[in-house]
This record gives structure tokens, C-alpha cells and sequence, in this order.
């Protein structure tokens, strides 16, 4: 074996959460070194080819404020880009792309190649050096050995992967690709629990073979927003998504398969994720749904290859494409690869800190699908958070933290550490109660100082940053200085169903009135010196307008969110016996033992901590604090 | 460090100063071996005995010489008061026997508790929810015994049963909003608007309910309010007098004697009615008197009963009928009162008011008995209501109940103005958030605080 290279910090595995760590930490100083499998599947999107969406489309924001690179490489390959849940209030406007599959990974790779301090390197990582419970290393299938002091773990779907397709099945860490033998049965060694998950994706067909005339087009919004922040806006030469249904004869079909589905037969052990069914359990659960939607979506400008979104599925494959062919549009197609069930291991995250440094082993990181999650985005925000926390880490210092009300990178990781997870995790804006705070109009005010500090987010990024927080102060200013007159207005308020003005009104006026959209008044007002205010393509109109127009919606969130946060205040001694405490509930106890919380807050999201334990271990927290300060009086008071 | 409370409380139960008997508590995992230190039972050593027993014999001090004959109650964790051993020492009341049989528990081991300790210790135990704790303050505040029976019936819960009831409606309402932020790319169809509405409606409707019904509660905690209004020299004072038995306040023949309000507990059949004196409602002559009407105004308005009394020799006066008017308009109960029948002498027949000779009742309580029968008529349905309502709010909870109900009022104004269900689900959470605060599903520091720094020790 020949003499091990020395690096600070290795990451495993090129993925999402891979590519941002590995970015992340070489760009804050550390030399980086990123080992995956294959370096031709760097950043490769394992189902369907779009990045974003609601809640996710928050968290790419948050990633490229912080000085990610997710959200470039988006902008760089999208080829159709929407802002979804625009009929609903900001808070829940996400953005989403439909992405060239190649592109976006030619994307990530050009920028990883292009990012100081970091090194790449093909190979498979099968064991970790651990001395003295720290971290010193990897070593890899072809007998390389790699130094570092921090190792960030992303192997993905890969950990024992076994692939599903009917009564088939292959060990796999993705289609054709081999799985990853060998970590798990290491990590286990060293007291690591490790449960299994599953996941699926639909069936690949050649667009070629669809009748795209009998189908409903969905195509992308002109001039839309970007990811990133540092983007002027995104190509206009966008392509169609197509809208087709199942109807009861494919369902009908696809039963037909039921006895031979992995899934139903019990052959996969893992849990799915519910909220993401393959289409035979969509059937199956749903029964008296005669129709389940299916988007066509391109995987690229240079490809046939289209992706069935809505028709996940681990079916035989001939019960496959006999459904396909009952679906309108899709009579005469042509599979080009089947969809089938994967099965993998994961790390139950309650074993890891905010910083998602393992508590067992130090220095090493997990992140992404690993930690029980499923997304690129959420992969992706681990990934940053990872690589950021291992140069904290090797520097001795604080680990960097979000909170709750600061960003969904926050909401994401303390919902995992505080709570685990026994499905596949997903964001959702449901997830993130504090979420009119966490706009995807506001990640870069919320994160890019933090981001720069650190020295991942760019000079530029920062700039940017500051001229868009002014130009909205002053954007803010003209809305309460100036006034519009009835006979350029009126027009516009008619349209949108709310009354007309008799004399001049102030644009703050009307900024409140919930059917209007600033942005389309100040341009039908011909206002263009306010309406043309853009920076990085974003209307500063339209942020002013948010900001207005929920105010009191903002103040009585921020003041819900302090309240909360006065539970993690009360931080729990390291020394706390929790067994101890009787008054728990037997439950309680249990997992407040195993997940051994820092603070109050996080023992509160514990499931199973009830709100009465809660109460009880303030009462015992504070109890400790008063003995200590105050002796007893004197046994008579009135 | 270990959480477990390790060390033994002792306080005294009961209030302070002359009473017959005193009730010594200890709470603790020292409880029993601590009390048979100094206790000599009849039957043996506490040590041996079951729990939920009770021992007589005598209490030893330091020198194995008795201070008093006690009856001792022993409970065994966890059926106890607290969830912990407990010890109840009942002894003869004063200052000195109970001060003696503390001091000899401290030198056995115990330590004085602190303010709502017992009860703080109850908490921990899972004995009481936050809500329960609170009843229990209001035990020790309860006056009468028909509150005692009210608090009672919240310590079993019944509160807290339907705020939580009423929590999991709004969880699911905002769970609904939420879900239709999250899925709005499906063709997922949620619930509708409609039922939403009737939900939310359902809910308010409820929490209104239980902000009256603090009205009831109050009474049977702080007495029934009862307002004595009327003109100068009507013979309002002479009145309160005469119910309490003793020359309380200050008669006499000039008019506008009575300036300031005036307190004065009165109890009936177990219910306190606390009776308020006022100033006579007329144009007031000086700036005080003025200040002193407008006191009595502010009073009958917010009297649970108004004792209207009148001089029947000149009858009721056209504004004085109109003062009567709003009163009962605003569902306030007014009993009319005829005063001095000794010079005018009205027919009883006439119901529609009580007639009565204040001066001659200060003599001979009979004269008041149809004045008493009058009143407790008048209490009787607002005590029932209060009895009849799981409810027992104190200041906390209405003000959290309140908030909540204005969070929940902004969502339907919020709805009707089309706005979306991001922000609605906010104020629903903020509804949420106040009532958790009741309950102690949400727990903050100052709740934690405010809840147990009301509590005497030994309760
Ligand atoms: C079949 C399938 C269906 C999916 N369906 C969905 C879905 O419906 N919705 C959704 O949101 N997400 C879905 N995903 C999940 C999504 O692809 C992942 O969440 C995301 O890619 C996870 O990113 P990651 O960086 O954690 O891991 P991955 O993208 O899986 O990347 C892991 C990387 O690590 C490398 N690696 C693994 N082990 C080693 C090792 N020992 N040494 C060196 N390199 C190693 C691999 O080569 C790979 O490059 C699906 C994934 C699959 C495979
Ligand atoms: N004859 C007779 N005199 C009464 C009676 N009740 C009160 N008085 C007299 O009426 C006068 C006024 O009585 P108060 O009780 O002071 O009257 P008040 O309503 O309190 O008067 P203000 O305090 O001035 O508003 C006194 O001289 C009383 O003695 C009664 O029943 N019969
Ligand atoms: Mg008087």
C-alpha cells in the first residue's frame, strides 16, 4: 500500500449533498477531497430531472445565498422554469425547473473542477480509519488510503442497494450502477444503528413514441425567476411538460401485476415514502379514485428520453408498458428503461449533532439520503451544512447552527436530529411553522452575511445582496411618498375585482389591498421608473408589496418565534439522567435517553416527549436552578 | 446531577393564626422516617403501617417529651398529593403547637418548602396539568364552599378535557390549510372553505362560551357582586347596615353622604354575596361627589345583582326608571328596593319590587327576610350556570382564551378578505399557541412562574 495522501477534509460520495460539501469546504480553505464511485455520476440526478418545488425551491435559495452551488447549476441547465403556488401567498412561492439531466451534471462537475483546494477521485470508499474515536481517514476498494481530519459520509441510495423490478432484483446503488458493500457492516462495528428505506421512480419511454396532439400542454412562465441569486434570469427558449391520466382500465391493468410487486409481496422490508407512492399503491390506497394525474417531462434538449412523473412503480415490466399503452397519448410507446423500487441503508439521524457530526465517531459527518432523507435539495442543504460544520470543526470552532425561524436548512436539520425518521424526509412548507419568515424572496437577507463571513458566499454575492436590501428600503420609501391619480389606475383595479379610486392614492394604499399585484399596477400605471427596478431579474416592487402587505402577519410571526425559542434557553447538563425521572412518561424517557437533547426546544419536537414531560423537565431544569441560588425560607409565608 | 427531588419538604398546611386545628405537611422520600422520629402512635411505628391509613398518638419534641396529640394521615408514593411519601399531621391550631412540630421535623431532616413547592412537586409527578394546578390555587382562594365544589370538579379535569378537545378541531383545520399548501401541484381536492368556516365558527362559539362562563366562575369564587344603588338619601347605607348586622358604614341625613365604594362579605347559605355601597346618583355638587357617582355608575354596571332602592314615599323617578332600563337592557338582574314602608306603606301585592324599612331592620333582622328571599332568588340561576359550566377561569385563562379568540376572529376576516392559506394557518397558530398556554401543552417560563408563584406553601 502506498503512503497516504493527507487532505483536511474527504468527502464520500459525489452526489448532491457530495458536491455541495465538498464545494462548501474547499472554498472555505479546506484541501478537499471528493471520492465517489464514479466521477462521470457526479451530481447525477437519480429520478426525475427537476430541482425545486414547494419547500424545496426555499431550500435551493438557501443553499446559493450561503454560497452553494446548487442553484447556479440550475439556472445554468434548466430548460422549463415555474414558480409554483403563485394562486397562494408568498410565503409559499417556490421555484421550480424542469433540468437537462446531462447539463445539470456537466454543470456541478465544471464547477467542482473549477473550485480551488479541491481534488477529485474515482474510487469506492470501503472502510474508515478511527483512532481513539476520531476520524483519521478512508480506505478505498483499489487499497488507496487517504488521510484527513474530518470525513463527511454521502453515499446516497448506494449503503447494501438492492434493486427492484418485479420478482427481479440486483444489488444496485442506482440503475446500473453497483451498490456500496461494506461501510454499513463498519459503521455498524463501531455502535452505529442503521435501519433500511426504499424508494422508487417511474419508468423512462422515448418521446419519440408519444402522441403528444391528444395531450394537455404545460408550458414554462415567461421570465421567470432564477434560483440563484447572482443569475440575471433564465433562458425564454423553455420546453413543454405534457399532461396525461390513468384511468380504471390501467388501473386495472396494473393489478394485474399486484401479486408479483415487491412491494405487496413483502419482499421489501423498507419504508417509502408515503407522500410519494408508486402508482400501485396510489391504486391500491385510493381505490375509489378513478384517474391519478402524469406529467411528461423532458429529460433534456438533446434527448428523446422522457420521465412519467406520477407512475413510480416496481411492477413486472411487461405490467409496466401494457398500462403505459392503456394511458392516452402514450398508446404506441416505447420503454426505454423500466421503473423499479430501491432498498438501501440509512443512519437514523437522531445519532448525529446540529452539525451533523456523528456523536459517536469525531470528525465524521453524514449527509443527505444517508440520513434518512430523500431530494437532491434536502441532500444538497446537509451537503452545505456538513462541509461548512468540518472546516468549523478542524478550526475549533462553533458549529454553525440555523434556527427554526432562520431558515428551512434549519427547520430540515432539526427535524431530523431532534426527531428522526422512520420514512424517507421531505420538506414540506407545513414543516417550517415559521415560514412567511423564510421566503424564497428573502434567503439571500436572511443567510448571505453569514455565508460571506464564513468565506463561502462571494464579494459579488454580498454586494448583491446589500444593493437589493437598499433598493427595497427605497422602494419602501416611494410606495408611502407617492401617489398615483384614479385615471391610470382604475383600469387596473377593475380587473382585479376591487374598487376603483376617486381621487390620487398613495401607492402604500393600495399595496395593501390584497388583489393587487404592485408589479402589474406600476406597470399598468406606466410607473416604470418603480416597475423596472430589478436586481439578479427580481422585482424590488414585488418584495416592497410582501412586506407591506404582511406586516402584521411578519411581527406576530417574529413574536411567536422568540416566545418559542425561550424553550432553548434551557439547556439540559450533559450529565442528565433522564431514566431517572419517574414523572416521564416510560416513553419519554426512552427517547430522551437515546436522542439525549441540548436544550428544551429539541426535546419538545421529540415524538413521544409529550408536552406534559416537557412541563416536567422545566420544572426539574429550573428546579436546579433555584436550589442552588436560593436557600429555603423559613416554612411560613401567607 | 440527578433530576430526581431528592430531599424531604415540610410546611404548615393550613392559615395561619387561631383556629382550632393546624394540618403540618411533609413531603418527601424521608416522609415517613422523618414523622416517626418524633411520633409515638398507638398502633406502632408509620414505618409499618399501609398507606392511606390514619394514626392517632402523641408528637414527641427533641427530649422525648410530648407536645401535643396529633392525628397523623400517611400516603405512600405514588398515591399521594404530591406522588411522593406524605405525611399530614393534623395538631391543635395556634401559633405555638404547629411552630414546635415544625421545628422538630426540620432537626429530623426535613427543609422548609418553598412557595407552591407542594404543589410544583405535584406537577412534577404528573399528579396535576397546569390547568389543574391552577384550581388548586383557587381552592385555597375559595371562600365558600360552593367553589370549593366547582374547583373540585376542574381538578377532575373537565377544563382541560375541553380545551384539548378543542385544540385537536383547530390542529386539523390548520393541518387542512396546510396541506393545501404543500399538494396544490396534485389534483388533490381538499376540504372546502365552507366546512372550514364551521369549524373555525364552532370553535369561537366554544371559546366565547367559556369566556362568559368566567362571569359564573367568578362567582363562585370572589362572592356575588351585589350593587346597593339609588338617589341620595334613599337609604343605601342604613341598607348595608342592616344586612350585615352592624353599623358598618356612615348614615346620616345629608345628602351625598356616601362618596367612595364600600366593601362588605356577607354569607348566605354557604355563598358569599359581597355587598357594595355606592354613592347616590344625582348632579353632583363638588368634583369628589362627581368622581363618587361616576364610581357607582361603573359598579351597578358591572354587578352580578343591583339592589335599586328608592324612597317609596317619593317613588321612582322618571331618570331613575331610566337607569333601571339600561341596567336590566344589559341583563344585569335589578331588584327594586321601596325604602322606609315606616312612613309610606306600600301593598305588598305590588311585586315588582321589594318594600322594606331599612331603619326598622337594623333592630329586627325579620324585617330583611323578604329582601334575602328576593336575593337569593336572584343569585340562584347565576349560581347554577357557574355550577352547571366545567369552568372555573381565572385571570390567566381568559386572557389567553381571549387572545386566542381575537387570533381566530382576524382568520375569518381574513378569509372573507380572500386572503391566503400561508397567513391564515399563522393566526391559526397563534390560536393553537394560546391555548396550549392554558393547558400546558405550550410551556414558557412566565406561565411556569405566574401558575406557581400564587400558591401558599402546604398546598
Ligand atoms: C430509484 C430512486 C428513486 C428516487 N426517487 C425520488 C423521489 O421520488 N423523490 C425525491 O425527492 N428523491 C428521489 N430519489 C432520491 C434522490 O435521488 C436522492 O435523494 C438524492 O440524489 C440524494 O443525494 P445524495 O447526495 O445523498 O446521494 P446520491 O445522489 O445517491 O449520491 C451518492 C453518491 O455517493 C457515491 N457513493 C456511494 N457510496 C460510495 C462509496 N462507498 N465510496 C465512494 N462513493 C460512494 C455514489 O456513487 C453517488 O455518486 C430517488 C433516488 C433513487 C435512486
Ligand atoms: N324613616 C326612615 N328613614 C330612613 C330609613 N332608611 C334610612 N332612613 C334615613 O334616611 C337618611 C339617609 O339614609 P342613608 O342610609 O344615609 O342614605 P343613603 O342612600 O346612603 O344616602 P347617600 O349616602 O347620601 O347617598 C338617614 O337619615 C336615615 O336615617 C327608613 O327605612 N325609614
Ligand atoms: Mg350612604
Amino acid at each position: 500500500m502506498a503512503a497516504a495522501e493527507r487532505y483536511d477534509i474527504i468527502v464520500v460520495g459525489g452526489g448532491h449533498a457530495g458536491a455541495e460539501a465538498a464545494h462548501a469546504a474547499a472554498r472555505m480553505g479546506a484541501r478537499t477531497l471528493l471520492i465517489s464511485m464514479s466521477l462521470d455520476a457526479l451530481g447525477k440526478m437519480s429520478c426525475n430531472p427537476a430541482i425545486g418545488g414547494i419547500g424545496k425551491g426555499q431550500l435551493v435559495r438557501e443553499i446559493d445565498a450561503l454560497g452553494g452551488i446548487m442553484g447556479i447549476a440550475a439556472d445554468r441547465s434548466g430548460i422549463q422554469f415555474r414558480m409554483l403556488n403563485r394562486s397562494k401567498g408568498p410565503a409559499v412561492w417556490s421555484p421550480r425547473a424542469q433540468n437537462d439531466r446531462m447539463e445539470y451534471a456537466a454543470e456541478v462537475r465544471s464547477l467542482l473542477e473549477s473550485t480551488p483546494n479541491l481534488r477529485m477521485r474515482a474510487d469506492t470508499v470501503v472502510d474508515l480509519v478511527v483512532e481513539q474515536g476520531r476520524v483519521r481517514g478512508v480506505v478505498t476498494l483499489w487499497g488507496a488510503e487517504f488521510t484527513a481530519g474530518a470525513v463527511i459520509l454521502t453515499s446516497g441510495t448506494f449503503l447494501n442497494g438492492q434493486i427492484h423490478v418485479g420478482e427481479r432484483r440486483s444489488g444496485g446503488g442506482r440503475m446500473g450502477e453497483g451498490a456500496s458493500v461494506g461501510l454499513t457492516a463498519v459503521l455498524q462495528a463501531h455502535g452505529f444503528e442503521t435501519g433500511r428505506l426504499k424508494t422508487g421512480t417511474p419508468p423512462r419511454i422515448d418521446g419519440a413514441s408519444v402522441d403528444y396532439s391528444s395531450l394537455e400542454e404545460q408550458p414554462g412562465e415567461p421570465h421567470a425567476s432564477p434560483f440563484s441569486y447572482l443569475s440575471d434570469g433564465v433562458t425564454e427558449n423553455q420546453v413543454s411538460c405534457w399532461l396525461t391520466y390513468t384511468d380504471p382500465a390501467v388501473h386495472g391493468i396494473l393489478r394485474t401485476g399486484f401479486d408479483r410487486s415487491p412491494m405487496f409481496a413483502g419482499r421489501i422490508q423498507g419504508r417509502g415514502p408515503r407522500y410519494c407512492p408508486s402508482i400501485e399503491d396510489k391504486i391500491d390506497r385510493f381505490a375509489d379514485r378513478d384517474r391519478h394525474q402524469l406529467f411528461l417531462e423532458p429529460e433534456g434538449r438533446r434527448t428523446q428520453e422522457v420521465y412519467v412523473n406520477g407512475f413510480s412503480t416496481s411492477l413486472p415490466e411487461e405490467v409496466q408498458l401494457a398500462a403505459l399503452r392503456r394511458v392516452r397519448g402514450l398508446e404506441n410507446v416505447h420503454l426505454l428503461r423500466p421503473g423499479y423500487a430501491i432498498e438501501y441503508d440509512y443512519f437514523p439521524p437522531h445519532q448525529l449533532k446540529y452539525s451533523l457530526e456523528t456523536k459517536r465517531i469525531a470528525g465524521l459527518f453524514f449527509a443527505g439520503q444517508v440520513n434518512g432523507t430523500t431530494g437532491y435539495e434536502e441532500a444538497a442543504a446537509q451537503g452545505i451544512v456538513a462541509g461548512i460544520n468540518a472546516v468549523q470543526f478542524l478550526q475549533g470552532a462553533e458549529p454553525v447552527v440555523f434556527r427554526r425561524s432562520e431558515a428551512y436548512i434549519g427547520v430540515l436539520i432539526d427535524d431530523l436530529v431532534a426527531k428522526g425518521t422512520e420514512e424517507p424526509y421531505r420538506v414540506f412548507t407545513s414543516r417550517a411553522e415559521h415560514r412567511i419568515l423564510l421566503r424564497q424572496d428573502n434567503a439571500d437577507f436572511r443567510l448571505t452575511e453569514r455565508g460571506h463571513a464564513l468565506g463561502l458566499a462571494g464579494t459579488e454575492r454580498l454586494n448583491r445582496m446589500k444593493a437589493r436590501r437598499e433598493a427595497l428600503v427605497r422602494m419602501r420609501e416611494a410606495f408611502s411618498r407617492r401617489s398615483v391619480s384614479p385615471e391610470r389606475v382604475n383600469a387596473y383595479l377593475a380587473s382585479v375585482g376591487t374598487t376603483p379610486i376617486a381621487e390620487p392614492e398613495r401607492l402604500v394604499r393600495l399595496a395593501l389591498r390584497p388583489q393587487v399585484d404592485m408589479q402589474a399596477l406600476l406597470e399598468a400605471a406606466s410607473m416604470s421608473d418603480l416597475s423596472d427596478v430589478r436586481i439578479g431579474s427580481e422585482s424590488i416592487a414585488r418584495l416592497a408589496e410582501v412586506e407591506i402587505k404582511y406586516e402584521g402577519y411578519l411581527e406576530r410571526e417574529r413574536d411567536l418565534a422568540e416566545r418559542m425559542a425561550s424553550l432553548e434557553s434551557y439547556r439540559v447538563p450533559g450529565d442528565f439522567d433522564f431514566t431517572g425521572v419517574t414523572a416521564l412518561s416510560l416513553e419519554a424517557r426512552e427517547k430522551l435517553a437515546r436522542i439525549r437533547p441540548d436544550h428544551l426546544g429539541q426535546a419538545s419536537r421529540i415524538s413521544g416527549v409529550s408536552p406534559a414531560d416537557v412541563s416536567i423537565l422545566m420544572v426539574l431544569l429550573k428546579g436546579a436552578r433555584v436550589s442552588r441560588e436560593t436557600p429555603g425560607g423559613d416554612g411560613i409565608t401567607d | 446531577m440527578s433530576p430526581a427531588v431528592e430531599d424531604t419538604i415540610a410546611a404548615v398546611a393550613t392559615a395561619r393564626g387561631v383556629a382550632a386545628l393546624a394540618v403540618v405537611r411533609l413531603s418527601g422520600p424521608m416522609a415517613v422516617s422523618i414523622a416517626d422520629a418524633s411520633f409515638r402512635g398507638s398502633d406502632g411505628r408509620l414505618a409499618d403501617a399501609p398507606t392511606r391509613t390514619l394514626h392517632v398518638g402523641h408528637w414527641l419534641d427533641g427530649s422525648g417529651v410530648p407536645v401535643d396529640r396529633v392525628v397523623v394521615g400517611l400516603f405512600r408514593a405514588p398515591n399521594s398529593p404530591t406522588g411522593e411519601d406524605v405525611v399530614e399531621i393534623s395538631c391543635h391550631g395556634g401559633l405555638v403547637v404547629p411552630a414546635r412540630i415544625l421545628a422538630r421535623l426540620y432537626e429530623s431532616g426535613a427543609r422548609p418548602a418553598r412557595a407552591g413547592e407542594f404543589t410544583q412537586r405535584a406537577f412534577v409527578h404528573g399528579k396535576l396539568d397546569l390547568a389543574q394546578a391552577e384550581a388548586v390555587a383557587d381552592i385555597i382562594h375559595a371562600q365558600a364552599a360552593r367553589a370549593h365544589e366547582a374547583a373540585q370538579r376542574q381538578l377532575d379535569g373537565r377544563f382541560s378535557a375541553l380545551l384539548g378537545r378543542l385544540r385537536d378541531e383547530l390542529t386539523g383545520f390548520c393541518a387542512l390549510v396546510e396541506l393545501e399548501l404543500d399538494f396544490s401541484d396534485t389534483d388533490q381536492v381538499f376540504a372546502d372553505l365552507q366546512r372550514l368556516r364551521a369549524v373555525l365558527r364552532q370553535c369561537r362559539g366554544t371559546i366565547e362560551d367559556l369566556v362568559s362562563h368566567a362571569r359564573s366562575g367568578s362567582i363562585l369564587r370572589d362572592g356575588v357582586r351585589v350593587v346597593i344603588a339609588g338617589r341620595p338619601n334613599a337609604g343605601k347605607s342604613t341598607l348595608l347596615n342592616a344586612l350585615v348586622g352592624h353599623d358598618r358604614v356612615i348614615v346620616s341625613e345629608i345628602e351625598g353622604t356616601t362618596r367612595d365604594l364600600v366593601e362588605v362579605d356577607l354569607e348566605l347559605d354557604g355563598l358569599v354575596f359581597r355587598l357594595v355601597d355606592t354613592a347616590g346618583i344625582r348632579e353632583a355638587g363638588d368634583e369628589i361627589e362627581a368622581e363618587g357617582i361616576r364610581r357607582a355608575r361603573d359598579a351597578a354596571e358591572s354587578a352580578d345583582i343591583v339592589l335599586y332602592v328608592f324612597d317609596a314615599e317619593q317613588g321612582l323617578q322618571a331618570e331613575e326608571e331610566e337607569i333601571v332600563y339600561r341596567l336590566r337592557s344589559a341583563e344585569r338582574p335589578v331588584v327594586l328596593v321601596a325604602n322606609k314602608a315606616d312612613r309610606a306603606p306600600v301593598a305588598a301585592a305590588e311585586g315588582s319590587f321589594v318594600s322594606i324599612s331599612a331603619r326598622r331592620a337594623v333592630d329586627d333582622p325579620r324585617e330583611l327576610s323578604t329582601l334575602l328571599l328576593a336575593l337569593r332568588h336572584t343569585a340562584a340561576p347565576l349560581v347554577r350556570d357557574a355550577e352547571d359550566s366545567p369552568v372555573l377561569l381565572n385571570a390567566r385563562h381568559r386572557a389567553h382564551l381571549q387572545a386566542a379568540d381575537e387570533a381566530l376572529l382576524r382568520v375569518e376576516v381574513a378569509m372573507d378578505a380572500g386572503v391566503p392559506g400561508d397567513l391564515l394557518s399563522i393566526d391559526l397558530r397563534v390560536a393553537l399557541h394560546e391555548l396550549g398556554c392554558i393547558t400546558g401543552v405550550i410551556t414558557n417560563e412566565e406561565v411556569l412562574d405566574s401558575v406557581f408563584s400564587r400558591f401558599c406553601i402546604g398546598k
